[in-house]
């Protein structure tokens, strides 16, 4: 048996070194599933560490808010009793704190103000280490040391802003430290519980408890986590623990950035599960060729008595050796592309960490792809492709019925397997009936006989390339109404006229009095600006004259004097509309405005309020006015914008012509990304199509030698072979129509609802559909080229 | 005796108490243990905030009427984040500027089924959290306590839930104070130092619950008191202690310092007490303790030489008694046994720093 195994080994490294394209292509995909396995991974966890960095809400890895309209410290340790006694299970720490905006220099700052010991000893991902812990990512306390924290009035802050406030003395009797652990919340001031009660007056109260809920399901829900970034945010939540007379928000509705953070990772680990499904394809595909090609080598093996599972062991461990190649590749490239990555977009300098479970997932993902590829390529399949369909039809349909954000992506990949199994084979059956009535010629209708009953031979390859055609066409579809929103939303935040923008103060009535004065000035428009607290969560508030002429830039019409509008985040996130009534708090003020409006936010990540001046008059000391409108007479325009620019510098001067610009080009930049995916998701499909086509002419060269026999000309019969790739082309073009609307729909109707909260209005666009129509038919041809040349010229030579 | 091999030992889990503890040096501020103070009762019942840290260690060995054995163990560690110093330091609300955290271990160790449960507490010291009086007695974390029932000191009750096991305890005493060291001040290196006296063989009653099943228990149950601010020197790597109550009436206090060198310690101490309560010192050339079984890395059984006639078999009563909290170590129900294999007495032991 050894000798017919090492026969089997030889005929195997023959077969590799004459027909490399399935290797290379395996490897390929490899390498690319494996480098976006890494890459996401690392960006990912940098983009989440950013976001939570920067609200510093995700500190102690606290898992729910409980609040109450009033909360006493009393509340508070009534609460921890009853705990204690056991009355809440999965419970396992439980924080008072006072989380408030407090104005500092013409500043708003957030204080939060909570006792370190009570977060207790166990670490949580996600959260920034308890105080009390010492050594690498643990206490973050910096200068101030513990005892200092807990038995004297320190507050600690960013470098920055610490040095800035200790220099002005504004708050008195307090020491501010600059905090140790790298943050990039420079708004967030962090003191303990009376430190904070004392700043913001309110001795024995509190405005909320932290808890941390831990159980089996937040467990598993972690290590998910952990294997694909962001996929929690997309599987049903754990549930919310009761408590008696406290609402309990988890961490996720709290702090919208947690949201938007787990969203962005959760669509980066969407990309990378997609990278390692096309590489696993790309694997089979090349596997179910070298089957094809090699059927009756296997059969004569298998007539001279040699075990069935030998040609399959040598395949997978083929697989196996190409699959830790190419993850050794592919975990550089990870390393080296979350580098670029990081670097382009956070501007961060952080070292990019390689640890032994992100090697493992990455080797792991590596040698699945491309050692299933060959089992099942090997394996005669007794599944229908109808009962495949109809199965992905129901999934489908069930996960748009569930609609949670991972539900909708199953449907999707459901949706992927009903394209290759059920409709791309139909598009192919049916346009053979049409060719049949509609053509006269022998040789088209040859050709889409030929092309159309190999669509079903190489149905794989040809429902994959519908696949990446849909694909791009959703993403092109999105992408033109988000740019149609883009534009609507610019009109809505950019008004027009002349922005005067200050993020490094504020303008005060002596800057509004002499920007009245100007000439040319025809009115003039002054934002201000605040966070509060929401019984469910925190808000950005707008303080702004909502005339109707203001408030029309958000579809409402008429003037607001005593009503409030909430975004639609907002609005979707607290469960809000029209009518209800917003209790909003901040530095010790609470005041209750309704509902007037919620207004479209296109593309704010946040919950946003807009209140009218009147209405924000008690919030006064911690308004901040960063923002000015001009409406200014177009001959003055040039001279008011320079002598803006004199005054408060040509950077925070612009007019909205500038910003739109500026904006745009922002816009065309980011979804450069997408179109060059959609590109590489086609160019794959070309590769396994190029795969399949590959064997397939080879396993038809007697039907080409017969050709040639008959007098067709080698140029004829590659031609005949380019027609029938193109023919394929189209039907996989066409076949992708209805999926490319429909992943069109789900991204903008339900996943971008789901995951940043704001809706997307689908509008159709020809070129977005054409575009991906030609680039398919040409990827079809392309790779229909070399293998019909080939076919081509080895017949004519065979037949002379 | 904990505390303190936390103060300079890895055995403190990673897990952030390490900063409450502290290290092992003496930090500026606090009072340290130097000289010979006559103790003053009720007052050196409760808390000691000049000094940094401090501990109620209470520890029972106990049997329902079936003759089912269990030990008890509820300790109480106070730890001064800063020295005490006068409140207008802060203008913030005082309750909360105790300066003092305190963290509380509970344990059950059921003998026959050689299962030990425990659990831990963190609280800062707040009259609603956690904190120490001495008159009348408390010392409290959150539910968990150790309190005079009535004006006086005795008699005392002993309550704790924990998730999985609770005890309610009354004791009682059977024998005076006893003041270990030079006279409570118990020297444990050339300048390190502690106040320390114990209570042996206090009379406990009540009830435990274990796994939801409730027993009728009585026993013996010994009462440790220490506070210091700088116990345990950088060159031991822990200690060895043992608490043990005799079946002739006499009960024994021993501990042996483990150098990290490995060489023996001449401040290893301990107590002997009569049965009428009379009590002697005993020098660390009095006696040895020889490593007889181990189980992983902890010494489980030992063989104890007292003087030149008697000489013991300390084992523990099942191997797995160790307390995985935050600091690690291993506390549980030994018995004392003859060459013969007949039990002489019972009690406690301790071992950090493995």
């Amino acid at each position: 048996m050894s000798a017919t195994f090492a026969l089997l080994a030889k005929s195997q490294l023959r077969f590799a070194w004459r027909h490399p394209v399935g290797l290379v292509a395996s490897l390929a995909g490899v390498v690319l599933a494996t480098t976006a396995v890494v890459g996401v991974h690392q960006v990912a966890q940098s983009l989440r560490t950013e976001l939570e960095d920067a609200a510093s809400t995700a500190a102690f890895g606290h898992t729910h808010v409980l609040a109450r309209a009033e909360l006493a410290e009393a509340d508070y340790f009534d609460l921890r009793r009853r705990w204690r006694r056991g009355e809440f299970s999965g419970i396992e720490a439980m924080i008072p704190v006072v989380d408030d905006f407090l104005a500092v220099d013409g500043e708003s700052y957030r204080l939060l103000g909570f006792d370190p010991v009570a977060i207790g000893t166990a670490g949580t991902p996600g959260g920034v280490g308890t105080p009390l812990a010492s050594g690498a990512g643990g206490s973050w306390l910096g200068s101030a040391d513990l005892a200092a924290f807990l038995t004297e009035d320190v507050v600690l802050a960013g470098a920055d802003v610490a040095e800035a406030i200790a220099a002005s003395g504004s708050l008195a009797n307090v020491r501010v430290e600059p905090i140790a652990a790298a943050t990039a919340d420079n708004r967030t001031l962090f003191a303990d519980l009376p430190t904070a009660q004392r700043l913001l007056g309110r001795e024995g109260r509190l405005d909320a408890i932290w808890i941390r809920a831990v159980g089996t399901r937040v467990r598993l829900l972690d290590w998910l986590d952990g294997l694909l970034p962001g996929v929690a945010a997309a599987l049903p939540a754990y549930a919310d623990p009761i408590v008696d007379g406290f609402s309990v928000t988890s961490r996720r509705q709290w702090n919208p950035l947690q949201q938007f953070a787990d969203a962005s990772t959760f669509n980066l680990g969407m990309l990378a599960l997609l990278s390692v499904v096309m590489a696993a394809f790309l694997a089979a595909q090349a596997s179910f060729s070298n089957a094809a090609r090699r059927r009756r080598e296997f059969e004569q093996m298998a007539a001279l008595g040699v075990p069935a599972f030998y040609p399959r062991f040598l395949m997978v461990a083929e697989g196996l050796l190409l699959g830790s190649l190419g993850a050794a590749f592919g975990v550089v490239a990870g390393v080296v592309v979350a580098q670029l990555l990081l670097g382009a977009t956070l501007a961060d300098e952080r070292p990019v960490e390689l640890d032994a479970w992100l090697l493992g997932k990455a080797f792991f993902c590596g040698v699945l792809v491309t050692a299933l590829g060959p089992l099942f390529a090997l394996r005669q399949s007794k599944m229908r492709p109808g009962v495949v369909a109809v199965l992905a039809a129901a999934l489908v349909a069930a996960g748009l019925a569930q609609g949670s954000l991972g539900a909708v992506f199953a449907a999707l990949l459901a949706g992927c397997f009903l394209q290759i199994a059920g409709i791309a084979p139909s598009v192919g059956a049916g346009m053979r009936g049409v060719a049949t009535r509609l053509s006269s010629r022998l040789a088209t209708r040859a050709n889409l006989r030929a092309a159309t009953t190999r669509g079903g031979e190489i149905k794989l390859a040809l429902g994959a390339l519908s696949v990446a055609v849909a694909a791009a066409m959703g993403m092109g579809l999105m992408v033109e109404s988000l740019r149609h929103d883009f534009t609507a939303m610019l009109q809505q935040r950019v008004p027009a006229g002349i922005y005067l923008g200050d993020s490094e103060g504020a303008f005060d009535d002596a800057d509004v009095a002499w920007v009245r004065g100007l000439a040319g000035v025809r009115d003039m428009r002054r934002y201000g600006e605040f966070e509060a607290n929401l019984p469910q969560g925190r808000v950005r508030v707008v303080a702004a004259d909502l005339d109707a002429s203001e408030t029309a830039r958000y579809d409402y019409h008429e003037a607001l004097a005593d009503g409030a509008m909430l975004n639609e985040v907002g609005a979707r996130r607290f469960g809000l509309g029209v009518g209800d009534t917003l209790t909003l708090r901040t530095g010790g003020i609470v005041a209750t405005v309704p509902i007037a409006h919620v207004f479209r936010d296109f593309g704010a990540p946040l919950p946003r309020v807009l209140l009218p001046l009147g209405v924000a008059q008690p919030f006064a000391a911690s308004i901040a006015w960063p923002r000015l409108s001009i409406r200014a007479d177009d001959d003055q325009l040039a001279q008011l914008l320079a002598t803006l620019g004199t005054r408060y510098g040509s950077h925070r001067v612009r007019d909205d012509r500038q910003i739109r610009r500026f904006a745009n080009a922002v816009f065309d930049r980011s979804f450069q990304v997408s179109r060059a995916l959609a590109v590489v998701a086609l160019a794959v499909a070309a590769v396994g199509m190029y795969a399949a086509l590959s064997a397939l002419l080879n396993a038809q060269a007697r039907e080409f030698r017969l050709l040639s026999a008959v007098g067709f000309a080698r140029a004829e019969i590659w031609r005949q072979g380019l027609a029938q790739a193109s023919i394929l082309g189209v039907v996989a073009s066409l076949a992708a129509l209805p999926f490319g609307i429909f992943v069109a729909w789900v991204l903008c109707a339900v996943v971008n609802p789901q995951a940043f909260g704001w809706s997307i209005g689908l509008r159709f666009d020809a070129s977005a559909l054409a575009y991906p129509m030609l680039l398919g038919i040409g990827a079809a041809v392309l790779a229909g080229a070399v293998p019909t040349y080939r076919a081509a010229y080895a017949s004519s030579a065979d037949a002379a | 005796m904990l505390a303190s091999c936390g103060d300079s030992q890895p055995e403190v889990a990673g897990s952030g108490l390490r900063a409450v503890l502290g290290s092992g040096e003496a930090p500026a501020g606090f009072a340290t243990a130097e000289r010979v103070v006559a103790f003053s009762f009720p007052d050196d019942h409760g808390a000691h905030p000049r000094f940094r840290s401090e501990w109620w260690y209470l520890t029972a060995v106990l049997a329902d009427s079936a003759g089912r054995e269990f030990g008890v163990q509820f300790t109480l560690f106070r730890q001064g984040v800063a020295p005490h110093r006068p409140r207008a330091s802060t203008t913030a609300p005082a309750a909360w500027r105790s300066g003092q955290v305190y963290m509380a271990h509970v344990a059950i160790a059921d003998v026959a089924a050689a299962r030990h449960w425990h659990e831990e507490r963190v609280a800062r010291g707040h009259p609603a959290l956690a904190g120490v009086q001495a008159q009348p007695f408390k010392a409290h974390l959150e539910g968990w306590q150790l309190a005079s029932t009535g004006s006086g000191f005795w008699p005392l009750r002993l309550q704790a839930d924990a998730e999985r096991f609770a005890f309610n305890l009354t004791l009682a005493p059977t024998k005076p104070i006893v003041p270990q060291g030079e006279g409570g001040l118990s020297r444990k290196g050339p300048r390190n130092a502690s106040y320390y006296y114990s209570i042996p063989r206090i009379d406990a009653s009540g009830n435990i619950v274990v796994d939801g099943v409730r027993f009728s228990v009585n026993g013996s149950a010994w009462l440790d008191r220490e506070w210091s601010t700088s116990v345990l020197a950088a060159e031991y790597a822990g200690w060895d202690w043992f608490a043990l109550a005799l079946e002739d009436g006499r009960d024994l206090m021993l501990y042996q310092l483990r150098r990290r060198d490995g060489a023996a310690d001449a401040y290893d101490a301990g107590t002997l007490v009569e049965a009428d309560g009379t009590f002697r010192r005993i020098a660390a050339d009095e006696f040895s303790l020889t490593v007889v079984r181990r189980w992983r890395r902890w010494p489980t059984a030992w063989r104890l030489t007292l003087g030149e006639g008697e000489a013991w078999l300390v084992r523990a009563a099942f191997a797995d008694q160790v307390m995985d909290t935050s600091v690690r170590y291993w506390e549980g129900v030994v018995f004392v046994e003859n060459e013969a294999g007949e039990r002489l007495g019972k009690g406690y032991m301790e071992l950090t720093g493995y």
